[in-house]
């Protein structure tokens, strides 16, 4: 049988399509074509980064608990193709694409299966290295330079917008984001967290994670939410159970007790952009929110 | 000597002979028949629809279909077969060395030691590569422990049992409390692994499965004689100068064993090995679970499941081991329903005629 895992697949395409190009990643070097067309993302963050490059991906996966992101507009056209941990190999075979992009992080058991589909570039990870993530996958779809200058671009506005708060860059800000079953502070590794490192803008103490291993995010009890005060907060949910949560936390007396509540400075936000964004859109927009309730 | 055995029929090539029992012999031409057809449709469907000439030609030639057959059907149908039948031989042992229908390797431990250390190798992210190993050593290590305590003295069927649900119960609490402590993306990898998928996986776990099954075969010749005498009670087999002990403990080696191995490549799938020796024990109306039946009931089961789960709920993929609980149980519940009256009341009629003599003398020539 010539499919037992002995042949090379990617050595079979090099004949059959032509140009290519060689990109090293999480799961080593892989012969992709010089423009794909026809790509298939298997994270959120990656959809931000196609989109971003002005690439419509044909096939998406999705979170298990939310649909495809609505802030990058109109995603009618892309095929969902399972979920992030089980995508659904043969709704992408079905999409006949040149390029699939994941992460060892989420999908290193489907690699081989993937790359026998297209060509498959991997991230080592999700979030905590966006920028680098960023460029790799700008890189496999043949747009290393846009994503460079998009990502530059961003890196500027963030440190002007910064500068442009003087004094209030000292203003420490908090994020508290409603998961299914429990609730989360964002630390300074989380996607998030890095864009407001970006800006210089300061956090409140417990969300620095000083001296922690994994400072992406920490846990919250509902009984100590209070302790998720700040000059400035934004929180979210994560799928339609953590919003209920949310709605009920937010009305209650402890909640409503916290400084920043009674200053009328905690704002909730949109959950894809603060948390699954992951890519230089969603950095720009929550770049927008902190101008529309910071620069006041 | 000639001796008519009830059922079965003698097979003689020179001075070798075997007996067959005949009813057996037709529940494995028929379940063989039913893991064809199921095999068959689970290569035809999926996403796109192929037609069964199309997988025929594509399985023989090139067609438009070669990568979706050949490398996404194929390798998982496959795997499906040679794991359902190393789970269901496993519990085809241990239930028969335990003398009790619920003692597969799901109760007595090996899945749990196996679950505990691929969540552990999960969860401290050693990588993806070191999963089937862990998770073998962990089942392995767990079976020892079982085995150990199991058999001080000799392997008494009620104390393997006990032993085996003890060290289960700690062993999950301990998985518990590894997931609990996890970053809830490799909680979630974990958890998937415990309910036991066969998506992602192909030809690797399918060949050292195969090879491990092939490399098992003699012994699993060698136990389907042993379980004849190791079925007896403990008296009647010692009093005909049977190594009950030793004969059990290599049974139930081989049955962890197996088990480990299977639960290593393709996750804590449930309920194969609890359910196949018993629908194949009542299919063949056998005191015991004959087992090459067993083993295709177990294949019939995980391909089915797997089938279903890739293709009857439209986006989202289930993993085998949710289904194989629900197919397992609805048709072992309805076995019990029908057969298994009619069964244990002509078994019970027909003892009595079978007198003492009888009956050692069939023991004598098994």
């Amino acid at each position: 049988m010539s499919a037992c895992g002995t042949s090379d697949p990617a050595a079979e395409r090099n004949e059959a399509e032509g140009e290519t190009r060689s990109i090293e990643h999480a799961m080593g070097t892989t012969e992709v074509p010089v423009a794909p067309e026809r790509v298939v993302v298997l994270d959120t963050d990656k959809i931000d980064t196609a989109l971003s490059l002005g690439v419509t991906p044909i096939g998406a996966a999705q979170t298990d608990e939310t649909t495809l992101p609505t802030y990058l507009g109109d995603l009618s056209d892309v095929t969902v193709v399972g979920t992030l941990t089980s995508p659904d190999l043969e709704a992408i075979e079905g999409l006949n694409p040149d390029l699939i992009l994941g992460s060892k992080f989420r999908q290193e058991e489907f690699y081989d299966e993937l790359d026998a589909i297209a060509p498959t570039v991997f991230t080592e990870n999700v979030g905590i290295s966006w920028k680098e993530n960023f460029l790799l996958d700008g890189e496999a779809m043949g747009k290393g330079e846009e994503a460079q200058e998009l990502l530059d671009a961003y890196e500027t506005r963030a440190a002007e917008f910064g500068a442009s708060l003087g004094d209030l860059s000292a203003t420490e800000v908090s994020i508290v984001r409603f998961m299914p079953d429990m609730v989360r502070y964002y630390g300074p590794d989380s996607f998030s967290g890095i864009v407001l490192g970006d800006t210089g803008l300061g956090r409140p103490e417990l969300q620095v994670m000083e001296g922690a291993e994994d400072r992406r995010f920490g846990e919250l009890s509902l009984e100590e939410i209070d302790s998720a005060d700040g000059d400035v907060l934004f929180y979210c949910a994560y799928g339609d159970d953590a919003a209920a949560q949310m709605e009920e936390t937010a009305s209650g007396a402890l909640w409503e007790s916290m400084s920043v509540v009674e200053a009328g400075k905690a704002h909730p936000v949109d959950d894809e952009v603060w948390m699954t964004g992951i890519g230089v859109t969603a950095a720009g927009m929550i770049l927008d929110d902190l101008e529309q309730y910071l620069a006041a | 000597m000639s001796l008519d055995l009830p059922g079965r029929t003698a097979l003689r090539a020179g001075a070798y002979s075997m007996t067959v029992h005949r009813r057996s012999a037709a529940v494995c031409l028929l379940l063989l028949a039913v893991l064809l057809c199921a095999a068959t449709v689970s290569l035809c469907l999926g996403d796109t629809y192929i037609t069964f000439a199309d997988v025929v030609a594509t399985l023989t030639g090139e067609t438009g279909y070669d990568r979706t057959v050949e490398v996404l059907r194929l390798p998982r149908t496959v795997l499906a077969i040679v794991a359902g039948a190393a789970l269901a031989l496993s519990g085809a042992l241990i239930q028969s060395v335990a003398r009790n229908p619920l003692a597969s390797p799901d109760i007595i431990g090996v899945t749990a030691g196996a679950g505990l250390a691929a969540t552990f190798a999960l969860t401290a992210g050693l990588g993806y590569a070191m999963l089937g190993p862990s998770a073998l050593t962990g089942g392995l290590a767990a079976a020892a422990i079982v085995l150990a305590v199991g058999s001080r003295g000799s392997l008494s069927a009620p104390r393997f049992v006990l032993a085996g649900i003890a060290v289960a119960v700690l062993l999950k609490s301990g998985t518990q409390l590894l997931l609990l402590a996890a970053a809830p993306i490799d909680a979630q990898r974990a958890q998937i692994w415990l309910i036991g998928t066969l998506a992602g996986r192909g030809w690797n776990e399918a060949a050292f499965l195969g090879v491990f099954l092939a490399l098992a075969l003699p012994f699993l010749i060698w136990a389907q004689r042993a379980l004849d005498t190791s079925d007896l009670d403990d008296p009647t087999a010692t009093g005909l100068g049977v190594r009950v002990t030793g004969r059990r403990v290599g049974l139930a080696v081989l049955g962890v064993v197996l088990a480990s191995v299977a639960v290593s490549q393709v996750g804590a799938v449930e309920f194969v090995a609890l359910a196949a020796p018993q629908i194949a024990r009542r299919l063949a109306r056998t005191s015991r679970p004959p087992l090459l039946a067993t083993a295709l009931a177990g294949a019939v089961l995980l391909v089915a499941a797997d089938g279903l789960g890739r293709t009857a709920f439209g986006d989202y993929q289930i993993p085998a081991g949710v289904l194989t609980a629900a197919i397992g149980g609805l048709y072992l519940l309805y076995l019990l329903m029908t057969k298994g009256t009619r069964n244990e009341k002509n078994a019970a009629g027909r003892r009595p005629g079978l007198g003492l003599r009888a009956r050692l003398e069939r023991v004598r020539h098994l």
